[in-house]
C-alpha cells in the first residue's frame, strides 16, 4: 500500500506567507507537495468556518498563517487572527480532532525557507498522526462525485 | 605536461562519503590562511577542496591525513563550508575503498579500536582498573550519573590521574555516580574523523545499546571528543541520553554552592581551550569559571584564546600519528605559556594532556611547567 | 443567470512549469471538469499569442469565466485580468492557479505528484470561478504632489526629475544638509570625476527649485491613505538656526566652545556644536547640534548650566563662563566653595573615570573675577510697577531678589542683622568662605539695583503691604538651635554651634579651653570643630551618634577636619554634662549601636546599656540641628508639625495671597544650593502672581536628559584635585583652606568634560550672530502634506568592520574604512587630500582588502557590488599621489560596468599587486626585521598556493554596504517589505524594480540594494517616471474587493464597526432598523468584519464565503450538491 500522504490546507495572507511560498518556489527550495495554499488578503480575514470546512472536507491538517505583528499590511490583522484562532482551537477540539492538526504560523515575505520547513515538518508530523478521522468522509463524497 | 580533466567519478565517491559541502567552496583561501599548520609548515586546505571539486585528489598524499579537525577554518569560512566533513569524506574513501595509503600508526590504532575497543590494544576487561582502589560502584539502573572517562585516562598510566581525580571529587561530594561495565568501547569520535566509518558505527551501536540497557540518562565525560560525538552524533543513531562535560558539571556544582574550595593554590595558570570543547561546542566559560573559583589561583590567557585558540594537534586521529619535532602545535603553546610566566598549563581534554605532556618533556621544561587537567587541580584544592 | 462557460488555460512557462508538471495532461483533465467549456495549454500564456487565445475564446466561444494556471498571481494576475477586460469580460470573473511558484518549482523532484497537485489547484480554481461575480471598478483622482524621502543622490535625482516635470515635490531629509553618501566621496569610478563637482550643482538646484519644498532635519512620522491620496505627517526637528537669515558667515562656529567628531569627515576631524554640515551644504546654513540637556545641569537644583560654563572655561573664556553662571544665580563664588555639588554625582564622565571637578571650576571663574577686578555692573531698569519685599538676605532671599530684579521688579531685602548674607555670613567660617568672596557676590546683586536694608527686622506683614510692596518673600532661615535635653545643658561653657559660629564670624573674641567636644555630625559640627582648633583649642573631639556612612557633613570637609587633627568619636551620644564649682568639667556619653532604619532611611542609633563613659572637657559645642525661630517671624503665619512654615509645595505661597516663603524656613536646614533653588522658584511664583497669571499652569517643564553619551574618544585622565593650604599654616588662622586652580589646570580640567548635550547652550553664538539667525528656543514642528505617491531613497550605511576583530579596525590607527579613505583623498578633507598615515608620514605600502563584510555568510552573504571598483580607484589614487606599493586582496574581481574592465586594465598598468585570497588577519605581531613597525596582512595567495604575509603601513577595508539599522522601522512606516538582508523588497527584481507591494510607494538607490552612482541615478529616474506616469494618468482605480453588507440579514449588532481598524463600517438606521453600512473609500478589504459578523451579512467581495468554501472543496476534491 502506498504511504499515507496527508492533505494540508494553508490559509495564507497575500502579503507575507503567500509571498514567502512564492519565494520558496523562486528559490527552488523543495518541500513535499502535500500543502495547498488558499490565498487570503489578510490573516485577519480567515473565517473559522473556512477552516472547519477544510476539516469537514477531510483535510488532515490546516495551517493558518500571516505576517508577523509588525508587518501587517492592514496594521493589526495578526491580532485579529489570534483572537479568531483561539476560538477556532476550541471548536476543533470539540470536533474531536487532535490539536496537532491545526497550526498557527507567522511567516514573512522573506522567509521562503521557513515556509518550506514548516510544511516539511507538518507533513512528517501528520504522517505520524495518520489520516484525519474525517478523511473517510471525504473519500465517500469523492466517490459519489465520480459515480 | 600532464593533462588533467575533471574526474567526475572521484568527486562522486567523495560526495557519497559525505563530502557534499565541498560544492559551496569558492576558493578564497581563508581556510588555508587560518589553518594552524601554516604556522609550522605549508598545508593548503583550499587546494584539498578544489582537488575534490574537480576529482583530482591525490589519495596517496600525506595531506589527506594532516588536518587535525580543529575547526578554525570552518568557523571563519565565508561560505559556511563544513570543511571537516570533506576531509573526513576523503579519508573514508581511502580507508574503505583502499585507494591510497592509511598511515601505519593510524592503521594500528584503528585495528586496536576495531578489535578490542581501545586504541592501545589493552584488554577490554581492564578498562575500569584505574578505579580499583577508589570504591567506585558499577553503574546500575537508577544511578544518577554515568562517568565515562575516555580510553586515554582509562589506560594511560600518566593520565589515569585525571579519571581518578574526578572519582575523588565525586566521592567527596557524594555524587551518585557509577562506571559502566567493561563492555564499553571507545566513543569512536576520532576514528570516525580518521575515515573509519564502519568501526565508528559498531562502537556507537555497542555503546548506545549498553547505555540503553542500563537505563543511562546522564553521562559525564572527561574528553571533549566523547562529548562531541555523544552530543552531536550518537542521537542520530538512536542514542538518547544527556551528556555533560566534566567542566560544565563542576561549574554547575560551584554555582549551586555544592563545590567549595578549602585550599589555596598560589599559581599562575594558563588555560588551553580544547578544539572540541571550544570551537566545536562553544564551551568557553565553564573551565575558566572553575579555575577562577580556586582561591589564590591567577588565571592568565594565551595570546590566542577561546575562538582563536591554537589546537594541540591531536584531533582527527592525529593523536595516533607522528608529528615531527618543529611541527608540534603544543610545543608552540608551551613556549607561549613560558613567556607568559605560567606555572601550570590547565587542560580539559585527555588528547591535549598527552600532547602537552610530551612537549614539556621533550622541551626539557618538566621541572618548571606543570601540565594538569582541571579535574586534577579541583581535586587538589577541594 | 446565463450559463457558466469556463475557459481554462494552462501555461508551460517554457520548461519552468512543463519541465515538472505535465501541462498538457492538466489541460486535458481540466476539460473534464463541470462547466468547463474549453481547456488549453500553451508555452507562454503571458505572451501576446497566449493572451489572444483567451481573448478569442471569450469573443468567439462566449467564455464568461477564465482560469489561468501559470506563475504566481502576484506576478501575472493583473496581466490576465487586463486581457479579460480587453475582451469585454469583467476582470473579477477570473481566477488564477499558481502552478509554478507553488508547484513545479518547489516539487521539481517529484513530477507525478506535482502534476497531480497542479490538477488539484486547477480544479479548485474552476470551482471558485464558478461562484465569482462581476465587480465594479471605481476611480479616484491622483494628488499630483510627490514625497521624496532621503536627500542623497537618488532622492535628489528623483526630486529634480519630478520637479522639472512641473510637479510639486516635498523632500524630507534627516540630516541638516542634503547630499547623502555621494557628497562624502572624493572621486567616482571609473571616470574619476570628483563627486563634489558633479553633485553640488544638483544639490543647489534641489535647494532652489521652485517646485521642491526641502525639509532638512526632518523625518516622516506617520503615513496614511492609499495610492493617489496619501497623508503624511512630518516632524521637523529644530535646527536652531533660521535658514533664511543665516548667511553662513561662520562666526557662531568660531565662538562655539564645544567640539565633537565631524560625521561628514568620518570622525577624522572635529567640528563645533554650531557647524556647517558640509562645505557645500544645502540649505547653505549653519546648524546647531543639540542632543538634550546635560545631566549635570539637570541635577543642579538651581539649574546652573554646568556644561556651558565648563565648555567656555575650556576655551579660556572665563568672563563669559561666569556670566553664564550668573544667568542662573548670583552665587558663583559662594557655591563654587560650599555647594554639595549634586551635579558631580550625575556627571557622565564619572561613568568613564572620574567626574569633572565642576564645583572647583565654578569657583575658579569666580576667583578669576576677584583677581582681575570686576567691572561695575549697570543697574537694571525697573520696568514693572510692582515692588517686592524679601525678608531675609540669605541665599534663598537674595536668589529670589536677583531673579525678580532681572524681571524688572523693584526689590527690597529686609535683614535683621547688621550685614547681609544670612547663614552664608554668620554660619560658615571664613576658612571655608572668605567674606571677600561673599561680599563680591552680594555687591553684584546690589549693583543690579536690589536694595538691602540691614538691621530691619519685619514683625508685621500688613505693614509691609502698607509700604506699597505687592508681594512678600519670606526667607528668614532656620536660626534656632536644637536643644539636647540632657542634664547640665545650661552649664556655662556649653554653647550651641550656631551661636558659636555667629560670634566667630562676627569677629567676637572667644576664649576656649584646651579640650573641646563638639556634638553632632552635620556641617555645623565640623565647622565648629575646625573653628575651635583655629581659636586655639588643643584637643577637639566630635561626638556623633551614628557611623561615618550616615554622617551628613560634606565628606571632604570631614576628611580635612581629621587631617587637621580633629578626632571623631562615632556611635556615641552625650547623656549628662558634668560640672565642678559651676564650671563645666566633663561630659558623660553612652555608646550606641545601629538598629533598624528610621523614617529617613538611615539606621536608627540605639544606646547600649551600661557603656557610659566620661570625657574631661573645657567646652562643649552642641551642633545637633537648627530650628525655625518662630519668635522672630510675623505672627500671621501657619506652621507644619515640624515647626517649619507651611507653604504650597509647588508655588511656595503661604495661606496668605501674595506671601511666599522658601529656604530653610520652609525646608528646615538644607544645602545652600537648595535654598537658592527655592528663591528662584519663589521668583517665578511672584512674577506670575504679579502678572495675574496662574501660579501652576505649565509650570514644571522637565528638560530632556541626553541619552547615550559617547565615551569612545575619551582618554583616561584623573580629575584635577584642588590645592590645599598647608596644615601648619592653618592653626590660629582663618585663612581659606581650599585654594583655586591655576588657569592651566582649570582649562585642562574643563577639557575632560564629555559635552554630553553637544550644544552647551552657552549662547555665545547668539551674541555674535549679526543676522539674529540663532534661536535656541526652537521646538519640533509638525507638518502634514498630501501626496499622491512617495519615493523612498533612504540609502545605506557602511558596515562596521570592528565586528571582525581580526581586521584590527579601531585597534590600529592606520586601518581605515573606504569612506574614511575617501575623506583623506578629498582636497577639502581633513588632510587636504594628502594621503598620509595618522602620524603624518606618507605610506610606503598600502593594502586594500576587498569583501569586508560582504560575500561572507558570517556577516552579509551578498556582494556589495561597488567595492572592487572603488578598491581599484583607491589603488589608482595612491599610485598617482604617492610612491607607495599597493596590494589589492580580492576574491574575484567584478568589473562589469561600462568602462570598468578598461579601468581595471589601466590600474594594472600602474603596477598594482593583485593577490587573490581572502585576508585572514591584520596584525602588528611582527616576525623579522622587515616587518617592524608595520601592519602585517596575511592571506593565502590562492594562485601561488602559498601563504603570504605582506607588511604595509596602511590598510583600507572595503566595508560592505548594508541596510540602515532602522530600515525595519521605515519599512513598517510605509508598509513595504524587506528582504532577509534588510534592504527594501521590490515587487519584482526584474520587471518591477522600483515598485513596492504598496501601490504608490516607489524605491530607488541603495535602500533597495547596494549599487553604484550610475545605477542609482537610473533607478531614481525610473522611480520618478513611475510617479510622473501616475500623475499624468490622473486617476487610479480603487480596491474593488471591499466589504459589503447584506442588509436583509444584518442585525446592526456593531461588531464590524468595533473591529475595523479603518472605520469603514458604521451602524445606521434605515427603515426603522439598525444596519451596518460600509464606506467603500475607507475599506481596505482586509475582511476582519466578515469574520466577526454573526449572521454572515458582512462579506468581502471576491472573497465571499461561497467562493472560499468552493475553493477548499475543490482542493480536497469534495463534491457538495
Amino acid at each position: 500500500m502506498a504511504e499515507f500522504e496527508p492533505k494540508i490546507i494553508v490559509f495564507a495572507c497575500n502579503w507575507c506567507t503567500y509571498a514567502a511560498a512564492d519565494l520558496a518556489g523562486t528559490s527552488r527550495v523543495q518541500y513535499p507537495p502535500n500543502a495547498y495554499i488558499v490565498r487570503m488578503m489578510c490573516s485577519g480575514m480567515i473565517n473559522p468556518s473556512y477552516v472547519l470546512r477544510a476539516f469537514e472536507d477531510g483535510a488532515d491538517g490546516v495551517i493558518v498563517s500571516g505576517c508577523h505583528y509588525t508587518d501587517c499590511h492592514y496594521i493589526d490583522g495578526p491580532v485579529k487572527c489570534d483572537a479568531m484562532f483561539a476560538k477556532l482551537k476550541r471548536l476543533v477540539h470539540i470536533l474531536g480532532l487532535e490539536d496537532e492538526r491545526l497550526k498557527r504560523e507567522m511567516i514573512s515575505t522573506s522567509e521562503g525557507t521557513v515556509f518550506a520547513r514548516v510544511v516539511r515538518e507538518f507533513v512528517s508530523e501528520l504522517k505520524r498522526l495518520g489520516p484525519s478521522p474525517f478523511s473517510s468522509l471525504r473519500n465517500s463524497r469523492k466517490e459519489k462525485a465520480v459515480a | 605536461m600532464k593533462t588533467i580533466s575533471p574526474y567526475k567519478e572521484a568527486t562522486d565517491v567523495i560526495l557519497e562519503a559525505g563530502g557534499e559541502p565541498l560544492k559551496l567552496c569558492y576558493q578564497c583561501g581563508l581556510c588555508t590562511a587560518v589553518c594552524p599548520w601554516n604556522v609550522v609548515r605549508s598545508f593548503l586546505v583550499r587546494r584539498i577542496m578544489h582537488e575534490a571539486q574537480l576529482g583530482v585528489t591525490d589519495f596517496d598524499s600525506e595531506d589527506v591525513w594532516t588536518c587535525a579537525t580543529c575547526r578554525a577554518c570552518v568557523q571563519r569560512c565565508p561560505r559556511g563550508v563544513e570543511i571537516i566533513d570533506v576531509v573526513r569524506a576523503v579519508r573514508r574513501v581511502v580507508a574503505s575503498l583502499g585507494i591510497g595509503v592509511v598511515p601505519d600508526a593510524l592503521r594500528i590504532s584503528a585495528k586496536n579500536i576495531a578489535g578490542v575497543g581501545n586504541p592501545f590494544g589493552e584488554a577490554p576487561e581492564k578498562r575500569n582498573d584505574w578505579a580499583k582502589d577508589l570504591g567506585v560502584k558499577e553503574f546500575v539502573p537508577g544511578t544518577e550519573i554515568l562517568y565515562f572517562p575516555c580510553c586515554v585516562p582509562s589506560y594511560d598510566p600518566d593520565v589515569k590521574t585525571v579519571a581518578r581525580s574526578v572519582a575523588t571529587i565525586f566521592n567527596k561530594l557524594g555524587v551518585d555516580y557509577g562506571l559502566i561495565s567493561t563492555e564499553a568501547r571507545c566513543c569512536g569520535e576520532s576514528i570516525r574523523k580518521a575515515g573509519h566509518e564502519d568501526t565508528f558505527q559498531n562502537l556507537a551501536h555497542n555503546n548506545i545499546n549498553l547505555f540503553a540497557n542500563n537505563d543511562v540518562k546522564t553521562v559525564v565525560v572527561s574528553s571533549p571528543h566523547c562529548y562531541h560525538t555523544f552530543r552531536n552524533e550518537y542521537p542520530e543513531l538512536g542514542g538518547k541520553f544527556e551528556v555533560i562535560h566534566i567542566t560544565q558539571y563542576l561549574a554547575s556544582l560551584i554555582d549551586e554552592g555544592k563545590l567549595k574550595f578549602s585550599k589555596t593554590m598560589n599559581k599562575k595558570v594558563i588555560y588551553s581551550d580544547p578544539c572540541y570543547l571550544g570551537r566545536h561546542n562553544n564551551v568557553y566559560d565553564e573551565p575558566r569559571k572553575i579555575l577562577q573559583s580556586i582561591p589564590g589561583l591567577e588565571l592568565i590567557e594565551f595570546p590566542d584564546a577561546r575562538e582563536n585558540a591554537l589546537c594541540c594537534g591531536g584531533g582527527g586521529g592525529r593523536i595516533w600519528m607522528d608529528t615531527p619535532k618543529g611541527e608540534r602545535f603544543s610545543d608552540i603553546r608551551v613556549e607561549q605559556a613560558v613567556e607568559k610566566g605560567a606555572d601550570i598549563i590547565a587542560l580539559a581534554c585527555p588528547y591535549c594532556f598527552l600532547n602537552y605532556r610530551d612537549s614539556v618533556l621533550s622541551m626539557g621544561k618538566a621541572e618548571t611547567m606543570q601540565v594538569r587537567d582541571i579535574a586534577e587541580l579541583v581535586a587538589e584544592a577541594v | 443567470m446565463e450559463e457558466v462557460k469556463i475557459g481554462v488555460y494552462v501555461c508551460w512557462c517554457g520548461l519552468n512549469i512543463a519541465g515538472t508538471v505535465d501541462s498538457e495532461e492538466v489541460a486535458r483533465y481540466a476539460g473534464t471538469l463541470p462547466h468547463v467549456a474549453v481547456a488549453r495549454d500553451y508555452k507562454y500564456m503571458c505572451s501576446d499569442p497566449g493572451q489572444d487565445l483567451i481573448k478569442n475564446d471569450i469573443k468567439r466561444l462566449g467564455i464568461n469565466r477564465v482560469v489561468v494556471a501559470s506563475c504566481s498571481p502576484r506576478l501575472h494576475e493583473p496581466t490576465f485580468r487586463k486581457a479579460c477586460r480587453d475582451a469585454g469580460l469583467n476582470p473579477y470573473l477570473y481566477e488564477h492557479a499558481n502552478i509554478r511558484e507553488h508547484c513545479s518549482w518547489p516539487h521539481a523532484t517529484d513530477k507525478n505528484r506535482a502534476t497531480e497537485k497542479a490538477k488539484d489547484l486547477v480544479r479548485a480554481a474552476v470551482r471558485r470561478v464558478y461562484y465569482q461575480e462581476p465587480l465594479e471598478i471605481k476611480e479616484v483622482p491622483v494628488n499630483p504632489n510627490v514625497l521624496v524621502v532621503g536627500g542623497g543622490i537618488a532622492g535628489i535625482q528623483a526630486a529634480l526629475d519630478i520637479a522639472d516635470g512641473e510637479k510639486k515635490v516635498y523632500m524630507v531629509e534627516r540630516d541638516a544638509s542634503i547630499g547623502g553618501h555621494m557628497i562624502q566621496l572624493d572621486r567616482t569610478f571609473p571616470t574619476l570625476d570628483c563627486s563634489e563637482c558633479i553633485l553640488t550643482p544638483k544639490m543647489t538646484d534641489t535647494g532652489h527649485h521652485p517646485n521642491i519644498e526641502l525639509m532638512t532635519n526632518s523625518e516622516v512620522e506617520e503615513v496614511s491613505g492609499y495610492i493617489g491620496n496619501f497623508n503624511v505627517r512630518i516632524r521637523k526637528k529644530p535646527r536652531y538656526v533660521d535658514v533664511d537669515k543665516c548667511n553662513s558667515c561662520g562666526e557662531c562656529a568660531k565662538v562655539c566652545p564645544v567640539e565633537v567628531p565631524d560625521e561628514f569627515e568620518m570622525g577624522l576631524s572635529m567640528r563645533k556644536a554650531a557647524y556647517l554640515p558640509l562645505p557645500q551644504a544645502v540649505p547653505a546654513a549653519f546648524a546647531i547640534d543639540k542632543r538634550g540637556t546635560a545631566p549635570c545641569r539637570i541635577a543642579c537644583p538651581a539649574g546652573v548650566n554646568a556644561q556651558g560654563y565648563i565648555a567656555l572655561i575650556s576655551q579660556g573664556k572665563f568672563k563669559e563662563a561666569l556670566e553664564l553662571v550668573r544667568r542662573a544665580m548670583p552665587f558663583a563664588g559662594v557655591l563654587g566653595r560650599v555647594c554639595t555639588h549634586p551635579c558631580e554625582l550625575e556627571c557622565e564622565r564619572g561613568k568613564f573615570d572620574e567626574p569633572v571637578s565642576i564645583r572647583a571650576l565654578k569657583r575658579f571663574i569666580a576667583d578669576y573675577e576677584l583677581k582681575t577686578e570686576r567691572e561695575k555692573v549697570v543697574p537694571i531698569e525697573t520696568t514693572k510697577d510692582s515692588k517686592v519685599a524679601v525678608i531675609g538676605s540669605g541665599p534663598a532671599g537674595l536668589a529670589c531678589a536677583y531673579d525678580l530684579i532681572r524681571e524688572g521688579y523693584a526689590v527690597t531685602v529686609f535683614e535683621s542683622l547688621p550685614r547681609a548674607g544670612g547663614l552664608l555670613r554668620y554660619g560658615i567660617p571664613e576658612y571655608r568662605l572668605p567674606k571677600e568672596v561673599l561680599d563680591n557676590d552680594i555687591s553684584y546683586i546690589q549693583e543690579l539695583g536690589v536694595e538691602i536694608k540691614t538691621k530691619s527686622p519685619v514683625e508685621d506683614l500688613a505693614e509691609v503691604f502698607n509700604q506699597g510692596y505687592a508681594a512678600i518673600f519670606i526667607a528668614s532661615g532656620a536660626q534656632g538651635s536644637q536643644k539636647m535635653g540632657i542634664p547640665g545643658e545650661e552649664t556655662s561653657g556649653v554653647i550651641h554651634a550656631l551661636d558659636f559660629l555667629r560670634m566667630v564670624n562676627a569677629g567676637v573674641d572667644i576664649k576656649l579651653g584646651n579640650k573641646v567636644v563638639v556634638v553632632g555630625g552635620g556641617n555645623a559640627a565640623i565647622d565648629a570643630a575646625r573653628a575651635s582648633l583655629r581659636l586655639g583649642a588643643r584637643e577637639v573631639t566630635v561626638v556623633y551618634r551614628r557611623s561615618r556612612d550616615e554622617m551628613p557633613a560634606i565628606s571632604s570637609e570631614v576628611e580635612e577636619a581629621e587631617h587637621e587633627g580633629i578626632k571623631i568619636h562615632f556611635l556615641a551620644t552625650p547623656t549628662k554634662i558634668l560640672s565642678r564649682d559651676g564650671q563645666l568639667s566633663a561630659i558623660e556619653c553612652i555608646t550606641m549601636k545601629l538598629g533598624e532604619p528610621d523614617a529617613s532611611g538611615r539606621r536608627r542609633p540605639v544606646a547600649v546599656k551600661g557603656t557610659e563613659f566620661t570625657m574631661n572637657v573645657d567646652n562643649v559645642i552642641i551642633a545637633i540641628g537648627q530650628t525655625v525661630d518662630k519668635t522672630a517671624l510675623p505672627k500671621e503665619l501657619n506652621y507644619t508639625s515640624w515647626g517649619t512654615l507651611e507653604v504650597d509645595p509647588v508655588t511656595l505661597q503661604t495661606h496668605i495671597a501674595g506671601v511666599f516663603a522658601g529656604g530653610d524656613v520652609v525646608s528646615g536646614p538644607a544645602d545652600v544650593v537648595v535654598a537658592v533653588a527655592a528663591g528662584k522658584e519663589a521668583a517665578i511664583s511672584i512674577d506670575r502672581y504679579l502678572r495675574g497669571v496662574s501660579l501652576t499652569e505649565e509650570r514644571q517643564v522637565t528638560p530632556k536628559r541626553v541619552e547615550n553619551v559617547s565615551k569612545e574618544r575619551a582618554q583616561l585622565k584623573a580629575r584635577a584635585s584642588t590645592p590645599l593650604l598647608k596644615l601648619d599654616e592653618r592653626k590660629g588662622s582663618f585663612a581659606e583652606v581650599e585654594l583655586s586652580f591655576d588657569e592651566k589646570t582649570a582649562i585642562e580640567e574643563a577639557k575632560r568634560c564629555l559635552n554630553c548635550g553637544v550644544c552647551s547652550e552657552c549662547l555665545e553664538c547668539v551674541k555674535v550672530c549679526e543676522q539674529g539667525a540663532i534661536n535656541h528656543e526652537m521646538q519640533d514642528e509638525f507638518v502634514e502634506v498630501e501626496v499622491g505617491s512617495m519615493i523612498l531613497a533612504t540609502g545605506y550605511q557602511q558596515f562596521d568592520p570592528s565586528v571582525i576583530p581580526q581586521y584590527g579596525y579601531k585597534k590600529f590607527d592606520n586601518v581605515l574604512t573606504g569612506l574614511e579613505f575617501e575623506r583623506i583623498t578629498c582636497a577639502g578633507g581633513p588632510t587636504q587630500g594628502r594621503i598620509q598615515l595618522k602620524d603624518g608620514r606618507e605610506p610606503e605600502s598600502v593594502a586594500i582588502v576587498h569583501c569586508v563584510g560582504s560575500r561572507d555568510q558570517n556577516y552579509h552573504e551578498y556582494c556589495s557590488r561597488v567595492c572592487c571598483m572603488y578598491g581599484l580607484k583607491y589603488a589608482e589614487l595612491i599610485k598617482e599621489f604617492t610612491k607607495a606599493e599597493v596590494y589589492e586582496f580580492y576574491i574575484d574581481m567584478r568589473c562589469f560596468g561600462e568602462a570598468f574592465e578598461e579601468f581595471y586594465k589601466r590600474v594594472s598598468e600602474m603596477g598594482v599587486n593583485f593577490i587573490r585570497g581572502k585576508v585572514a588577519n591584520i596584525t602588528d605581531r611582527v616576525m623579522g626585521e622587515e616587518e617592524r613597525g608595520k601592519l602585517i596582512v596575511t592571506a593565502e595567495d590562492t594562485l601561488l598556493g602559498k601563504m603570504i604575509r605582506v607588511p604595509v603601513d596602511m590598510v583600507i577595508l572595503c566595508a560592505a554596504l548594508e541596510a540602515r539599522s532602522d530600515a525595519a522601522d521605515v519599512a513598517s512606516l510605509f508598509t513595504i517589505g524587506q528582504r532577509g538582508d534588510g534592504f527594501f523588497l521590490e515587487t519584482h527584481p526584474k520587471l518591477a524594480p522600483v515598485n513596492t507591494p504598496t501601490d504608490g510607494v516607489f524605491i530607488a538607490g541603495c535602500c533597495e540594494a547596494p549599487r553604484d552612482v550610475p545605477d542609482t541615478v537610473a533607478q531614481a529616474s525610473a522611480a520618478a517616471s513611475k510617479a510622473l506616469s501616475l500623475i499624468s494618468r490622473g486617476k487610479v482605480t480603487t480596491e474593488a474587493a471591499v466589504s459589503y453588507v447584506d442588509e436583509s440579514i444584518c442585525h446592526g449588532c456593531g461588531r464590524c464597526e468595533e473591529i475595523c481598524t479603518f472605520h469603514a463600517p458604521s451602524i445606521i438606521r434605515t427603515d426603522g432598523r439598525l444596519v451596518s453600512s460600509i464606506n467603500e473609500a475607507l475599506c481596505k478589504g482586509c475582511g476582519a468584519c466578515a469574520v466577526v459578523c454573526p449572521t454572515g451579512a458582512a462579506q468581502i467581495k471576491h472573497f465571499n464565503m461561497q467562493e472560499i468554501e468552493g475553493l477548499v472543496d475543490g482542493l480536497l476534491e469534495v463534491h457538495r450538491g
